[in-house]
């Protein structure tokens, strides 16, 4: 045996690990060597040394100190599951309003309509009486026209006081079809502005895109009715369809119309906040194991189990798993916990501006398909849906981003 | 279930963040997390801080102990990993201090030795001994430190260590041997800084003999 590796032999033997050939063999050794035999006295002197410290005592205050950190943990994750909760119901009762509020309006509206409808027809009746002439029902449209004004009047009131609710086409189907053509000038214009007035929320996107499908819907199914019956039938509905059924004849346009209106509606109704979390995390680290293959199992195990998923399966001593944001600490303690840990390499990233940025971008984009539509320019509110749906679609990735963070895991084996 | 058979009786209730239980659970294990964490950390305000990091951890972490391995076997890996990564951290910040420690010598321990000084001499060489030790830990690698605290000061077996880091029983033994290895060459060193020191001192003191 020659003094090579003397160290690790030294320490095997003084903690009896060598199995007995290595031993026979390391002490023949000591016996001639006395270079090697200081040194294992040297290290057994060390070691003797080491164990004799004494154990130090706990600081005062120190008990005190540890029990008022998990005091406040405790009290900050309570906080946190109440507050959470607190937004879930905040959450709810915004929904449970705009509901409410829709149904207010359609309350409200079908009341003034009603209303409408019969003092039209008390008009309508009254002249019927005095003249037998058609004509003179459309000469006794002025005074129509003033009545429908002070409908639309107040209801944007109640609509403004319900908060942002639009006035929506369906509030409006029950409106008689003897209006004049007159009118339907006036009404676009005020209904117009009421859209506008209204086009801040997305929650009110969304009721009006709805409320646009469904009608679209309805029209399209009163095919048998003439052309006259579908102009004046536009003055209920919205600026954008009415445009189009005024188009009517051209039947291929209004298909486009309505494709495109389709389209506008899923992209209206996935129109979003930004999200509480816009910052992504990732990490790279190493973890030294005794068992490689079973540890990355182990780690894509329970990176399911945090609801998260394997990115990229084991390969070249490396495994990538995407666990949610907020699985993300709990994710490192227990890698932490699972052997030796090496050094560590996190990336934050906050991703708000960014997703304010697309946003933006997607609201304008959005803004121009309105306007597209509304004019009927088809081609250019077709461009605009596709700009409209990668904005979306980028939108959604870095919401996804966002939601999981990203560690990549080198095992080592030892 | 088996498993949990030799576990703590305020185990479950601690999960349930049962404060009495927490009060069981800190104090019956206050003491080794404070003495490791001391021992790795070679400095009082360090070690208490770290030992209310650990019980954090413990407390974030309680819920998935599954109660394969002891309890004391648990909080010594999280202890342990958790100074480790705290060294790691503030490696730079460390480097600078321990040469200044080494230079002026001006450790917690020191002042203590200073502030006694109707210490009983065997006493006082203990301290000086501990304050030696102390300094010798302070050069060693985290990795190292851990395997010194764990088999020469706490006297664990290989099997316990192996277990407490999930390290193989190959890797803790040649761990230990490199890291033994290492803080005989510290020891060395500081022993060779020692000796030169005091001969120095014995001339500036034969020196001033002669002038007299």
């Amino acid at each position: 045996m020659k003094c090579e590796k003397i160290e690790e032999k030294i320490s095997l033997y003084m903690d009896k690990q060598l199995d007995w050939k290595e031993e026979k063999e390391f002490i023949n050794h000591i016996r001639q060597c006395p270079r090697c035999k200081e040194q294992l006295e040297q290290a057994q002197q060390l070691r003797k040394m080491l164990l004799e410290i004494p154990m130090e005592e706990v600081p005062k205050g120190l008990h005190e100190n540890i029990m008022a950190v998990i005091e406040k943990e405790v009290k900050d994750q309570n906080k946190t599951t109440s507050l959470s909760s607190k937004k879930k119901k905040t959450m709810l009762w915004y929904r449970y309003g705009a509901i409410a509020a829709s149904f207010l309006l359609v309350i409200a509206a079908g009341n003034y309509i009603y209303k409408g409808i019969e003092q039209k027809q008390a008009v309508t009746e009254e002249l019927m009486e005095k003249t037998v002439d058609t004509a003179n029902v459309q000469s006794a449209s002025p005074p129509m026209q003033v009545q429908t004004q002070q409908v639309t009047a107040p209801m944007q009131e109640t609509i403004e006081q319900i908060t942002q609710a639009p006035i929506t086409s369906k509030a409006l189907p029950a409106t008689p079809t003897e209006v004049s053509e007159e009118e339907t000038t006036e009404e676009e214009t005020s209904e117009k502005d009421a859209a506008q007035n209204s086009t801040d929320t997305t929650l009110t996107e969304d009721i009006t895109t709805e409320n646009q499908q469904t009608d679209t819907t309805e029209e399209t199914t009163k095919d048998s009715n003439t052309s006259e019956q579908l102009s004046t039938e536009a003055t209920t509905e919205e600026p954008v369809l009415m445009k189009a059924a005024l188009t009517a004849e051209d039947t291929s346009e209004e298909t486009q119309e309505q494709e495109d209106i389709n389209v506008a509606t899923v992209s209206g109704n996935s129109a979003r906040s930004i999200p509480a979390n816009m910052k992504s995390k990732s990490m790279k680290m190493s973890l030294k194991t005794k068992d490689v293959q079973k540890m990355a199992e182990e780690i894509a195990k329970k990176a399911k189990q945090l609801q998260g998923s394997v990115q990229a399966e084991y390969e070249q001593n490396s495994i990538t798993i995407q666990v949610p944001y907020s699985r993300y600490e709990d994710a490192l303690n227990w890698i932490e916990q699972q052997g030796e840990t090496g050094e560590k390499e996190e990336v934050t990233e906050d991703l708000a501006k960014q997703y304010k940025e697309i946003q933006k971008q997607a609201e304008q984009a959005k803004k121009i398909e309105k306007d597209a539509t509304e004019k009927g320019q088809t081609k250019r509110a077709k461009q605009a849906q596709k700009t409209i749906q990668e904005y979306e679609a980028a939108l959604k990735q870095l919401e996804n981003t966002a939601k999981f963070s990203t560690i990549e895991i080198t095992l080592i084996e030892g | 279930m088996e498993e949990k058979k030799g576990q703590p009786q305020w185990l479950e209730k601690a999960k349930h963040n049962d404060m009495s239980a927490w009060e069981e659970l800190v104090k019956e294990n206050e003491r080794i997390v404070y003495h490791i964490a001391y021992r790795m950390m070679q400095n009082e305000e360090e070690a208490k801080d770290i030992s209310q990091e650990i019980f954090l951890k413990v407390y974030r972490n309680l819920k998935n102990f599954d109660g394969k391995s002891a309890f004391s076997t648990w909080i010594y890996r999280i202890a342990v990993n958790t100074c480790i990564d705290a060294l790691r951290k503030n490696k730079g910040k460390q480097t600078i201090s321990m040469e200044e420690t080494i230079e002026t010598g001006q450790t917690t321990l020191q002042h203590q030795m200073a502030d006694q000084t109707d210490m009983p001499e065997q006493v006082y060489l203990i301290k000086e001994k501990q304050l030696e030790i102390a300094k010798i830990i302070q050069c060693l690698s985290p990795e190292h430190r851990a395997m010194i605290l764990m088999r020469d000061m706490e006297d664990m077996t290989y099997g316990e260590i192996a277990e407490s880091l999930s390290l193989s029983l190959g890797t803790v033994k040649s761990r230990i041997a490199r890291a033994r290895e290492q803080f005989k060459k510290e020891f060395l060193k500081r022993k060779e800084l020692l000796q030169k020191n005091q001969r120095q001192k014995s001339i500036t003191k034969e020196k001033g003999g002669d002038e007299v």
